[in-house]
């Protein structure tokens, strides 16, 4: 299949996925949509677009709020709407532990960028706020979110754990008696998700910066500004330098990234009976300086004359880049308890093309990331029932870096499109079967065979669950999970050589885990 | 409900926006993403040359040639002269306006093969290392590039021909001596009751017998050879894995006995210390050139670098199999054999009827085959273009003279007797000649078909990757000046090494494989002018690429004779239906300091005899037409030209 047609397949069975969902709209009762629903992970992890607001940490699943609530026409300002006084806590989290019939961990068996998120690994938020608020409505809130990371003390027996900070920023509310919130500080900075592929397939920064938010009846908009410096020789070098005893370390070159982004969003609630909508534009500009070289001319000549010849990529000049990010979503809710319709498309170029952590590979002669894009069309629905629930995502996206290559690995189209269906047996137990078929289609050879390869995975999952209500978002939730994976010979190619997976075709998983999200900025 | 559905239907919600959205990002997709080539694509297979006499063959080492892709830079070190540099085969295709300009029409390639990433410091950017037959050296490009390059090639017309290596592997096993499971430099000996003696495991000294194995109890046996895993560096067993068997290896040790023939004869009791202390050349020793020719055909290469054990007949399929299969891949036009003298002959009766064979499967019915011996000796060098062996050699012998001639003022006669020992004529005894006179079955072939005999093929050269540059002894402009006339108008295959237009000058290897970017790809040099002119001279005159050659003056004076430096030479195409014969006439002054005549007629000769009738007006094609250089053919076709020194003309016909 070329990759026209692949791309045509792709969006049909986006568009095929979409419709009866919609049209099975009328007659559910229930609230509404689930469009935020998403769950964190690294580097994702969901905070609303409007996050920050009180919502957000009041929030939870299950426990009659609608999610359609996130995105609900901002209200005023002012007591009831401010932040609430003093410590909040949240958190999101996932744990488990598998088998793959073999004696080790169940692992995943993915070759795209975005796979079932059924067999990831551990992970776990904690939100902990502290608000503030003044008679005269101005509130502000303090929210720190230490994250964990797989894998963990009980199961590697190592005292360190992996910890990052996902959050650490204040938040000012009710600034003039406006609409206007103004945030600072180091925050996971996201839009909708798409759960199944624990992704968020628009906007998904992680930045230090601030930013500000507008609401304004049924308009809002966003906007932020942020900086990152990499811990790499791509935005920072370092290099030892003689001192009177030992040595001193001076900078040669460092360089931040700067990030802009603006979301304009249009809500429409409902224009129909049991139908809301929504329209988001995003965009997003990267720029990154000349990486000038920070010593003084004697450095060289120091060098030069003792005859030693300093690494070359140290002192290499970078020259000046950028890139930006286009894209667009549209939404549906209201047709159904937690049902939704999400669209998703993005277009990234340059710099931007390898999202904001990204160090530029494939990069042209001038060692910029001009001629780099990617294009993402991706989609993700809900509908349920009291007895049942289907959720259904798929995408497709382009990835081509900024070399010349024509025929390079590197270049490809990847998809996914997984369905996952419920049924309710009773209150607390139920039944959950998934089915995913992922594929890769790069315009490169394929070293083992000289052909271009068209690798393959499908994964089938039987998932048993316990959980505190009816429903497909309902957490938290324990679950038994096996999953068996086909992989067709290209996709087990991409595996390293010696590798005994090359050799197998199917691929067992078989853990027992348990998800939840509890008061969550990331999941309301 | 009804009312959400009509609108629907309406195209205001989901339907309409949904399918507009999607033909906007299909529109996108297909004009923006969407190329219907395909990187399995072979191009070119089919064969392109017409008689490979008619080439211009120019020598790319890729890792210094030019750096088209950073993203392949892995491991690079811009001005370390044993480091991979950057250049690719990227590179390469974006300069392909360059030699274009040169007028070059065919190019070798270093070899593309995966290699041992370093050695004791020292990176595989070369490519004779080799680890992976079957997989393309990523530091310069993947297939679908190689592929590209040599599509992007022909479709100029140009050729390319790709540097493999039969010989040996890179240094992918030790030989464990002492039996202890690692390689080690093993010191033995007290250096009072026992003389001192140093091992190395990885490049132990030849030993006939096979390394063997020995601790401080004494000898124990052939030593174990082990393989090496260290994928860091690429250092692991050979690929395919029938090459990582320990039977496929001759595990001799390394060649000892270059500039110390006699000696190590006599260390090896083949000859007698009277036969070493005397003048002979120890290749007319029959005992001492059987044990010179045995260690170079069966020991490593040295560096460490594994000999094949190409005798085997398995080994001999293995060969042909992995590198027919990069003709069928990738479509070259020829191959260029490294180290061919480390081979024996045999192999060579073998494997080259085997890549025609398959090469002609493929398409490639012209498909070039010349091999590497390094070595003044011309016998030797010509003994590979046997029947049903290769279709042609660098003629090192050819090289050295030249070198001797310009360089150090030797008589041109050496010369013209180098090319008796080649060129038939009828006088000549057949029993004589050095160079195969029958064309190879299924070999190369000229524009008509028919068979071209080796001694028609020969690759001439100055200098290549192994030798100091041309300038790097003699940095005299005028000397390669008019060593590049003599290259480039004599008869065989001329063979410019790159950055020679550029007038580098670098010694021994590294110091020979410059980086060419450093020249900016200047085009406006006086050297590249000069090679751009003989280049297109011989392309548009048949008579200097396919033409008989004749030598009509060549002198056995040296200094300020007459005639001292004077090497003259016709280049006639015959007759053929209609056409009469056409000639050119070379004649080169080669001297150093002394203006030199065409005649001998001071010491009693006469002027130099053409074969031009008398009153031919003839005119000299080089340069700027200067009515000095019309010339007037005397009686019985005598022409008397005085040149400068280090001056160069070729005739023609006004």
């Amino acid at each position: 299949m070329s990759l026209f047609n692949r791309w045509i397949a792709t969006v049909c069975v986006l568009a095929v996925m979409a419709m009866p969902t919609m049209a099975a709209r009328a007659g559910q009762a229930g609230p509404a949509d689930g469009a935020t629903e998403s769950d964190g992970d690294v580097p994702p992890a969901v905070v609303p677009e409007d996050s920050g607001s009180d919502e957000s940490v009041r929030r939870k699943k299950g426990d009659g709020a609608s999610p359609d609530d996130e995105v609900k026409p901002p209200k005023k300002p002012g007591a009831a709407d401010g932040f609430p006084k003093g410590f909040q806590f949240g958190t999101y989290g996932r744990v488990g532990f598998s088998s793959d019939f073999a004696g080790a961990p169940g692992n995943a068996t993915n070759i795209v960028t975005h796979g079932s998120r059924l067999m990831e690994g551990s992970y776990v938020e904690l939100d902990l706020g502290y608000g503030i608020r003044t008679a005269s409505g101005f509130a502000m809130r303090l929210l720190i979110t230490p994250a964990f990371l797989d894998e963990f003390f009980h199961f590697d027996g190592k005292a360190s754990d992996s910890i990052v900070l996902r959050n650490l920023y204040v938040e000012a509310s009710g600034i003039f008696k406006t609409d206007l919130k103004i945030w600072v500080g180091s925050r996971m900075y996201r839009g909708d998700d798409i759960y199944l592929l624990d992704w968020w397939p628009l906007d998904s920064l992680n930045t230090l910066g601030g930013g500000l938010s507008w609401d304004h009846k049924s308009w809002q908009v966003l906007a932020h500004v942020g900086v990152n410096r990499l811990d790499d020789q791509f935005q920072l070098r370092r290099f030892q330098v003689p001192a009177t005893y030992g040595s001193d370390t001076i900078t040669l070159m460092e360089r931040q990234r700067m990030i802009a982004s603006a979301k304009v969003s249009w809500l429409g609630r409902d224009l129909a009976p049991k139908l809301s909508m929504k329209v988001s534009l995003y965009g997003e500009f990267h720029w990154l300086p000349k990486g000038k070289l920070r010593y003084d001319s004697e450095f060289l000549d120091y060098f030069k004359e003792f005859g030693i010849a300093p690494d070359p990529e140290l002192v290499s000049e970078m020259p000046a880049d950028n890139g930006g990010v286009v894209g667009a979503q549209i939404g549906f809710w209201g047709f159904g308890k937690d049902s939704h319709v999400n669209i998703f498309a993005r277009y990234a170029w340059g710099l931007a093309a390898y999202g904001e952590w990204g160090i530029p590979w494939g990069v042209a002669l001038d060692r910029t990331a001009s001629g780099a894009k990617e294009f993402v069309l991706a989609a993700s629905s809900n509908w349920e029932n009291r007895h049942f629930g289907i959720m259904a995502a798929a995408y497709g996206r382009l990835f081509v870096d900024a070399d010349s290559n024509r025929y390079d690995l590197d270049d490809y189209w990847e998809g996914t499109e997984d369905v996952r269906a419920t049924w309710f047996a009773t209150d607390h137990f139920h039944v959950g079967a998934e089915l995913s078929h992922q594929w890769k289609a790069s315009r490169g050879l394929d070293p083992t065979d000289d052909k271009v390869g068209r690798p393959h995975v499908v994964q089938m999952s039987l998932m048993p669950s316990l959980n505190l209500e009816r429903g497909m978002y309902q957490r938290p939730q324990i679950r038994l999970v096996y999953t068996a994976s086909w992989s067709n010979d290209d996709a087990r190619s991409l595996l390293p050589q010696f590798d005994e997976r090359r050799g197998q075709e199917w691929q067992h998983y078989l853990g027992v885990q348990v998800e939840w999200w509890l008061n969550s900025s990331s999941y309301q | 409900m009804k009312r959400t559905t009509t609108r629907l239907r309406n195209g205001h919600g989901f339907g309409r926006a949904g399918r507009m959205l999607a033909i906007t990002l299909l529109m996108a997709a297909a004009a923006g993403c969407f190329d219907a080539s395909r990187a399995e694509d072979v191009p070119g297979l089919q064969a392109v040359v017409q008689d490979w006499r008619d080439e211009i063959v120019y020598q790319v080492l890729v890792d210094r040639f030019a750096n088209g892709d950073r993203n392949n830079d892995f491991n690079v070190v811009p001005h370390s002269p044993a480091a991979y540099h950057g250049g690719d085969w990227q590179g390469l295709i974006d300069r392909l306006d360059y030699l274009d300009e040169l007028g070059v029409t065919a190019l070798w390639i270093s070899p593309v093969v995966k290699n041992v990433e370093e050695d004791a410091g020292v990176a595989g950017y070369h490519g004779y290392w080799t680890q992976d037959f079957t997989q393309p050296n990523l530091h310069f490009g993947d297939l679908a590039k190689l592929r590209e390059l040599v599509g992007k090639a022909h479709e100029r017309g140009m050729k390319v021909i790709l540097d493999i290596v039969t010989n040996h592997v890179g240094q992918l096993f030790y030989y464990d001596i002492n039996r202890n499971g690692q390689p080690d430099e093993l010191v033995m000996g007290s250096g009072t009751a026992s003389p001192i003696t140093r091992t190395t495991e990885w490049d132990p000294d030849f030993d006939e017998d096979g390394i063997q194995a020995f601790t401080s109890l004494g000898y124990s046996g052939p030593a174990p050879i082990n393989w090496v895993w260290q994928p860091e560096i690429n250092r692991v067993p050979p690929w395919p894995p029938e090459f990582a068997n320990d039977e496929w290896y001759n595990r001799m040790g390394r060649v000892t006995v270059w500039g110390r023939e006699k000696q190590a004869c006599f260390d090896a009791g083949r000859i007698t210390a009277e036969q070493r202390d005397s003048g002979e050349w120890w290749g007319a020793m029959p005992a001492c050139w059987d044990y010179v020719r045995m260690q170079e055909v069966l020991g490593d290469f040295p560096g460490g670098l594994k000999d094949v054990r190409t005798e085997l007949p398995e080994v001999r399929d293995a060969m042909i199999d992995v590198y027919a299969a990069w003709v069928e891949r990738v479509g070259f036009d020829g191959f260029r054999i490294d180290t061919i003298k480390h081979v024996e002959h045999e192999f060579w009766a073998d494997f080259c009827p085997g890549i025609r064979q398959r090469a002609a499967a493929a398409g490639k019915d012209n498909f070039l085959m010349f091999g590497e011996a390094f070595d003044g000796n011309d016998n030797l060098i010509g003994s590979f273009t046997a029947p049903g062996m290769l279709d042609s050699v660098f003629y090192f012998s050819q090289k050295f003279v030249i070198d001797d001639i310009v360089k150090n003022g030797a008589p041109t006669r050496r010369i013209e007797d180098l090319w008796k020992s080649r060129i038939p004529t009828p006088e000549s005894d057949p029993r004589t000649l050095n160079y195969g006179t029958t064309p190879q079955p299924g070999g190369v072939t000229a524009a008509d078909g028919t068979g071209l005999p080796p001694w028609r093929l020969t690759v001439n050269f100055l200098d290549n990757h192994d030798l100091p540059r041309f300038m790097y002894e003699w940095d005299d402009p005028a000397a390669l000046k008019v060593a590049l006339a003599l290259l480039l108008t004599m008869d065989g295959i001329p063979c410019i090494y790159y950055g020679t237009e550029q007038d580098f000058a670098g010694g021994n290897d590294p110091a020979n494989r410059e980086d060419l970017w450093d020249t900016g790809y200047a085009t406006d040099g006086a050297t590249f002018a000069w090679i751009r002119q003989l280049n297109y001279l011989r392309r548009d005159h048949e008579p200097l690429r396919r033409g008989d050659m004749k030598v009509v003056w060549s002198s056995t004076n040296t200094g300020n004779a007459q005639d001292a430096g004077i090497l003259a030479y016709e280049r006639t195409v015959p007759a053929t239906g209609g056409s009469p014969a056409r000639t050119l006439l070379v004649v080169l002054n080669l001297s150093a300091t002394n203006t030199a005549t065409t005649s001998a007629d001071e010491s009693g000769g006469g002027d130099m005899v053409t074969s031009f009738a008398q009153g031919t007006k003839l005119v000299n094609l080089l340069d700027e037409p200067d009515p000095t250089d019309d010339v007037t053919v005397g009686q019985g076709g005598t022409v008397r030209l005085t040149l400068g020194p280090r001056t160069a003309k070729v005739f023609a016909v006004r």
